[in-house]
């Protein structure tokens, strides 16, 4: 069968379906610890009290819930979004893996088969990281008692090498649109006018909308090609 | 008795992992559906197979950095509550927030002496009930979502590529000038991070070596955070 019919009559109908379902069957499950200690030891706070910390968080957080999956949808398209929204830990895990899972399959981001090999790679990395945070969970304390000082100082500084890597990986494939978008995120987490959801969208659509127009004009030297 | 001994107990991980079988659910089945997709497209199962490992690998770092975020959690929450938020959606960052905003609900802080069982009961609500806006917001917009993509591309299919790069620079650029504006180690971690993929990725490409690009991630990780560790 065809590359365009596989993807859009086979792959992305069984997407539309398993995704939204797994949310809604996820929602309430969130819930069980919750009920369990409210019933079991009639420990729950009251109505006023969940909605005052409830209240604050959608209070930070309205707007990203909006901002995320359109933002990450150039990116990881239908499949990826869905598993986002169950799964989180986006920009400090499942984007990186996927990068670089499709860098090294050889497969071009933004095609139909970019788009499969990222699902792969985010499926991949639910199962190792799910495994790995219960191995933590279990024994993390224990283990990080015996490192040593300098390694744990390390650890602070995971993300920013992550997000140094995976900004270098998409460098080199434009170096123009790469300090752009930088130019546009130093200017706008350095002046802060605008709130950190809101900077979220201008980086990565400023940045789309600039490129649409160099490579409108031919300045990206990729139109030529295709 | 102590409301941590509730948070760690046996029936406590029994509670938690339904939301976490819901995960690993969906990642076998949508592994099995692209897996499936991918052979009848015809990609080669060599590319797939790369595909799987580089990933796999690349997973590893960034969830032992999930593992440390965690402890913060678990000492207030106890480890089950805290695998099932950090497996499910959200993020460090954002569990940090929404338990420590609970804790605020309750007039406590996450961390605080007198952070109890009403506080941890409060964790439990608030921390699910934050997190249900990313799980509403993709039931019911994820599948409207394609068209702003091909209205981006104004058509042009052979513009979705750079149109996908540009969003990932976007994104990391994003994240990237928040590190280099915060100075010292950050900077530093992010600056050889940054130079080490580079170099990993064009000695991938001169020598025809790939399983270069399989660790890149992990090897540039490693160097930068352990170079900034050591000046800062």
């Amino acid at each position: 069968m065809e590359v365009e019919n596989v993807y859009e009559k086979e792959f992305i109908p069984q997407v539309k379906k398993w995704g939204p379902l797994l949310l809604i069957i996820g929602m309430p499950l969130t819930f069980i610890p919750a009920i369990y200690v409210w019933w079991a030891y009639n420990i729950i706070p009251s109505g006023s009290q969940i909605m005052a910390g409830f209240g604050l968080t959608v209070a930070v957080l309205w707007a990203v819930y909006i901002v995320e999956p359109i933002s990450y949808y150039p990116i990881l398209g239908m499949p990826g979004v869905y598993m986002m929204c169950l799964a989180g830990n986006i920009s400090n895990l499942r984007l990186p893996c996927a990068a670089v899972a499709q860098e090294s399959a050889g497969v071009t981001f933004g095609t139909k088969e970019g788009s499969i090999i990222a699902t792969l790679a985010m499926s991949v990395s639910m199962l190792v990281s799910t495994i790995i945070i219960f191995l933590g969970a279990l024994g993390a304390a224990a283990v990080l008692n015996h490192l040593p000082p300098f390694v744990l100082h390390a650890f602070d500084y995971i993300l920013p090498a992550i997000f140094g890597a995976i900004f270098g990986q998409f460098l080199i494939k434009g170096y123009l649109i790469g300090i752009i978008a930088l130019a546009l995120g130093l200017f706008f987490n350095y002046y802060k006018v605008l709130p950190d959801w809101a900077v979220l969208l201008v980086c990565v659509f400023g940045t789309i909308l600039i490129s649409r127009i160099l490579w409108e004009r031919g300045m990206l030297g990729k139109k030529s090609e295709n | 008795m102590d409301y941590l001994e509730i948070a760690n107990s046996p029936v406590m991980w029994v509670c938690c992992a339904p939301g976490v079988i819901i995960v690993l659910f969906e990642a076998i089945k949508f592994m099995r559906l692209s897996r499936k997709a991918g052979k009848d497209m015809g990609i080669d199962p060599e590319v797939i197979t790369r595909g799987v490992r580089a990933a796999a690998i690349s997973s590893i770092g960034p969830s032992l950095a999930i593992v440390i975020g965690m402890l913060a959690l678990i000492v207030c929450i106890g480890a089950p509550f805290a695998w099932f938020r950090l497996s499910f959606v959200g993020s460090v960052m954002y569990e940090l927030i929404a338990a420590n905003f609970a804790a605020m609900g309750v007039g406590t802080e996450l961390g605080a002496p007198d952070f109890g069982p009403l506080a941890f009961s409060a964790a439990l609500w608030v921390m699910p009930l934050g997190a249900l806006g990313w799980m509403i917001v993709g039931a019911a917009l994820t599948h409207k979502l394609e068209f702003i993509r091909l209205k981006l591309a104004g058509g042009k299919i052979a513009f979705l590529p750079v149109l996908t790069s540009a969003a990932m620079l976007g994104v990391f650029a994003k994240m990237g000038s928040g590190e280099l504006i915060a100075g010292g180690g950050r900077t530093i971690a992010f600056i050889i991070g940054l130079v080490c993929m580079i170099a990993f990725l064009r000695l991938a490409d001169a020598i025809n070596k790939t399983w270069i690009k399989e660790w890149s991630l992990g090897f540039s990780m490693l160097i930068g955070m352990f170079v900034a560790a050591a000046f800062f």
